[in-house]
C-alpha cells in the first residue's frame, strides 16, 4: 500500500497538458530507481511494447514508458536499434520476436524513410519519384504483413508519413500529380485503405499529431544532425500520449460513463432562478457553445458512453428545460441515470455507480464549479474529474479532445447502450412488483442464444473481456489478436451468450473461454464473464450447464473452474461451489474447482429457454 | 535564483545529482546518468532555461559543469 502510494506520487506531477520532455525524463529515471527496489503495484495492466523505427528511439521510449504507467499500464519496452526495423521484422530469430510483444510500434520519419525523394536533386522526373515512393510504401506494407504473420497475437501501430514544411518544388507542386507532397498524401491514403479491414493494425496520423502540436514548434533540425532525432524533445510527450490512446483502446481500457452537472455546464445560467426559457442555450456566443457541447456529448453516447446527471436543482425546474427548450440537444431519455436533487454530489455519484452497476473508475465527471469538482475528486479519487476551462466558449473543444473514452471498435450495442440500460431499469421495476424471486425470473421470459464466437461477434466479446470487473472469474484481459489466436488454436472454445427478455434484446451479455487438454479429457474454464446488467438472473447457471454438456459431448471427463479473487469480483466466489463443482485446492492466488463430467452435472434454470443453438 | 541554483536544479532533474553533490568538477565520467542521450537533454534544457543558443561545436565541448558555466558566462549569463 505504501509502495503503491509512492509509485503513484512519482507519476502525479505529470498531469499537466503542457508536459515537457525533461519532466518525463526525470520521472522516468525516478521510476526506474524505484522499481529496482520495489515491485510495481499489482493492479496494473501488464503490457509488452516493442518500439522500432527509422530514427533514434530513446526519447520516444522514455515518454512511452512514463505515460503508459500514468495510463494504468505496467509496460516492458523493447527498444529497437536505429533504423534496423527491416531486419528486426524479417529475421525470425530477431530479439523482436524473442520479446513476444503485445503491441509493436513502428515509428517512421519522412526524411529517413523517403531519403533523396525529399530533395529535387536528381529526381525531377515525376514518374521516378512516384516509383521510388511506391516502392518504399510497398516495402513497408510487406514488412507489416510479415510482422503480423510472425507475431499472430500482436497489434501493430504504424504512422502515416508526415509532410515537409514546404514542398520541394514550391508552388508548382500543387498543380502536379507527381509532386512530393501529393505523392505522400496518396501513399498515406493507400496505407489506410490497405489495412482498413485488419483489426490488428492501427495507423496513427502523425501529420495530424504534428499539426495539433505545431509543426514548426516540433522541429529542431539540429537534433537530426547531431543524433538523428527527428523532432524537438518536447514533441515526444505529445506523440507518446497519442500512442497511449491507441494502446488503451486496444486493451479495452476506455472509461464508460460521463456524468454531467447541469447549470453552467450544459447550459448557461441557473434553471431554477432564470426559468427554462431564460437560460443561455443558443442565440449568443456562449449559448451556441453550450449547444455544440451537447452535440459532442450526444456523439459520445452514440459511441457507447453512458450519460448520467448529477446536479443540484429542483427536478421540476431541470425537467422543464429538457422538455420545453427548443435548443436542447440532450433529452431526459438519453440518460441512463439521473440524480437531480439538493443532496450531496458524492453520495449521488455512488448511487449512480450502484444503479448502473459499474465501478467509479469508469466514471468521468464534468462540472463547471471548482468547489464541486474538488469535493468529488478528493472523496472519490477513481473518478476522473477534468478541469473544465473557465470560459464556456472553450467547452466544446475541451470535451471533443477528451481521449479517455476511445475504443478500438464500435459495435451495434454501443449505439443502443442507453436503451439497454433503460430496459434494465424496467426489469428492476418488475422485480420490485413481483412476489418471489422465481416469480420475477419467470415473468422476465428470458431466452438465451449461445454461439461460438466468430469474426462478427469478436469485437463485442473483446469489449467484454476488457471492461468486465464484477462478474469475472479470472479477470484476464486479452487483446483482439490474442482472442483471435484462441479461435484458431484448435484447443479452445470461445462461446458467447445473447440474452433477450420481455423488455427487449440485451445483446451479447456473457462469454466463456474453455481450454482443452491435449488429450481432450480435461476442459478448463480459463475465463467466464458476464455483463453486470444481467447479474442476479442465474444466466451463469444456464451458460455453465451448456458448457458442461458441450465438453462432455466432446469427450472430456473433467471440467475445471478457476476463480482468482480481486477487489471487485467477490460476488462470484460461490459460482462454482453452488453449481456442484468440488473445491480442488488453490495455487498462486487462484482457486480451483472440479466437476466430474461422468458423475455430475450443472442444473439449468427453468426460467431461461433456449433461443436455438447455432455453430458458426 | 542565481545561475548556480538553476544549474543545480537541472543537474538534479536530468542526472539525479543531489544538490549537495553538485560542484564544478562534475563530468560525464563522474556522473553515472550523464551519457549521450542525457547530454542532448541537457543541451535543450540549457537553451530553454537560459534562453541561449548553443552551437554544435560548443555542445561537444560541454564536458564539465565548469565548462558549462564558462559557456554561460561567454553568452552573458553570470
Amino acid at each position: 500500500m505504501q509502495t503503491e502510494r509512492e509509485y503513484r506520487e512519482l507519476l502525479s506531477d505529470l498531469n499537466t497538458e503542457k508536459l515537457t520532455f525533461v519532466e518525463c525524463f526525470t520521472a522516468y529515471k525516478k521510476i526506474r530507481s524505484f522499481l529496482k527496489q520495489h515491485p510495481a503495484p499489482d493492479n496494473l495492466c501488464e503490457v509488452k511494447i516493442a518500439l522500432i523505427g527509422s530514427f533514434t528511439l530513446d526519447p520516444l521510449a522514455v515518454c512511452l514508458d512514463v505515460l503508459a504507467r500514468q495510463a494504468g499500464f505496467n509496460p516492458s519496452i523493447f527498444q529497437g536499434g536505429f533504423n534496423l526495423y527491416p531486419r528486426e521484422i524479417l529475421d525470425p530469430s530477431s530479439p523482436l520476436y524473442g520479446f513476444a510483444p503485445d503491441a509493436a510500434i513502428l515509428s517512421l520519419d519522412t526524411e529517413t524513410f523517403f531519403g533523396d525523394a525529399c530533395f529535387l536533386t536528381g529526381i525531377d522526373d515525376g514518374n521516378a519519384r512516384r516509383n521510388k515512393i511506391g516502392a518504399a510504401m510497398g516495402d513497408l506494407t510487406n514488412l507489416a504483413d510479415s510482422f503480423l504473420k510472425r507475431s499472430p497475437r500482436s497489434i501493430l501501430i504504424l504512422n502515416s508519413l508526415s509532410l515537409p514544411l514546404r514542398p520541394p518544388a514550391g508552388i508548382p507542386e500543387e498543380k502536379s500529380r507527381d509532386g512530393f507532397v501529393n505523392l505522400i498524401r496518396e501513399a498515406n491514403r493507400n496505407l489506410r485503405e490497405r489495412f482498413a479491414d485488419q483489426p490488428r493494425v492501427f495507423i496513427l496520423d502523425l501529420e495530424g499529431c504534428l499539426a495539433a502540436y505545431g509543426k514548426k514548434r516540433a522541429s529542431d533540425p539540429r537534433l537530426r544532425y547531431l543524433a538523428r532525432i527527428p523532432f524537438a524533445h518536447d514533441f515526444f510527450p505529445h506523440l507518446a500520449s497519442e500512442y497511449i490512446v491507441y494502446l488503451r483502446a486496444a486493451f479495452g481500457m476506455a472509461r464508460k460513463v460521463l456524468v454531467l452537472d447541469l447549470d453552467n455546464t450544459i447550459w448557461g445560467g441557473i434553471a431554477g432562478e432564470a426559468g427554462w426559457d431564460k437560460i443561455e442555450l443558443g442565440d449568443s456566443p456562449a449559448g451556441e457553445a453550450y449547444v455544440d457541447l451537447q452535440k459532442h456529448i450526444l456523439s459520445l453516447s452514440r459511441r457507447g458512453v453512458l450519460l448520467a446527471v448529477n446536479s443540484k436543482n429542483n427536478y421540476a425546474d431541470a425537467a422543464e428545460v429538457f422538455r420545453k427548450h427548443p435548443r436542447m440537444v440532450l433529452k431526459e431519455e438519453m440518460f441512463a441515470a439521473l440524480r437531480i436533487n439538493w443532496g450531496d454530489k458524492v453520495e449521488n455519484m455512488e448511487e449512480i455507480a450502484r444503479e448502473l452497476n459499474l465501478g467509479l473508475d469508469s466514471f468521468v465527471f464534468l462540472d463547471d464549479s471548482p468547489v464541486e469538482r474538488g469535493f468529488v475528486a478528493s472523496a472519490l479519487p477513481e473518478v476522473l474529474v477534468p478541469r473544465l476551462p473557465d470560459d464556456p466558449l472553450l467547452f466544446p473543444e475541451f470535451i471533443g479532445s477528451l481521449t479517455v473514452f476511445e475504443k478500438a471498435s464500435l459495435t451495434e450495442e454501443d449505439a443502443k447502450k442507453t436503451i439497454l440500460y433503460r430496459q434494465r431499469q424496467e426489469a428492476e421495476k418488475l422485480r420490485t412488483e413481483s412476489g418471489s424471486l422465481e416469480d420475477y425470473l419467470k415473468k422476465l421470459e428470458m431466452k438465451a442464444l449461445i454461439r461460438e464466437t466468430g469474426s462478427f461477434t469478436l469485437p463485442r466479446v473483446h469489449q467484454l473481456f476488457g471492461k468486465t470487473n464484477q462478474f469475472n472469474l479470472t479477470t484476464k484481459r486479452y487483446t483482439l489478436p490474442q482472442i483471435e489466436g484462441f479461435l484458431r488454436s484448435g484447443r479452445h472454445k470461445l462461446w458467447n451468450l445473447e440474452l433477450s427478455d420481455r423488455f427487449g434484446d440485451n445483446g451479447i451479455v456473457a462469454t466463456a473461454l474453455v481450454e482443452l487438454s491435449p488429450d481432450k479429457k480435461v476442459a478448463t474454464i480459463d475465463s467466464f464473464l458476464m455483463s453486470c446488467r444481467v447479474i442476479g438472473r442465474f444466466v451463469e447457471d444456464y451458460f455453465l450447464a451448456h458448457i458442461c454438456a458441450a465438453c462432455r459431448a466432446a469427450g472430456a471427463t473433467k471440467l475445471i473452474g478457476l476463480y482468482a479473487p480481486t477487489e471487485k469480483n467477490a460476488p462470484v466466489k460461490d459460482v462454482y461451489p453452488r453449481l456442484n463443482f468440488n473445491p480442488a485446492g488453490q495455487a498462486e492466488g487462484c482457486f480451483r474447482y472440479e466437476l466430474d463430467l461422468e458423475k455430475g452435472s450443472v442444473p439449468a434454470p427453468e426460467w431461461i429457454a433456449p433461443a436455438g443453438e447455432v455453430k458458426s | 535564483m542565481n545561475t548556480d541554483d538553476r544549474m543545480k536544479a537541472l543537474f538534479r532533474e536530468i542526472f539525479q545529482v543531489p544538490e549537495k553533490d553538485f560542484c564544478d568538477d562534475l563530468t560525464p565520467d563522474t556522473v553515472r546518468e550523464w551519457d549521450s542521450v542525457s547530454h542532448l537533454v541537457l543541451f535543450t534544457a540549457l537553451e530553454k532555461e537560459f534562453r541561449i543558443q548553443i552551437r554544435s561545436e560548443e555542445l561537444i565541448d560541454l564536458t564539465s559543469v565548469r565548462k558549462i558555466k564558462d559557456l554561460l558566462a561567454r553568452k552573458g549569463i553570470m
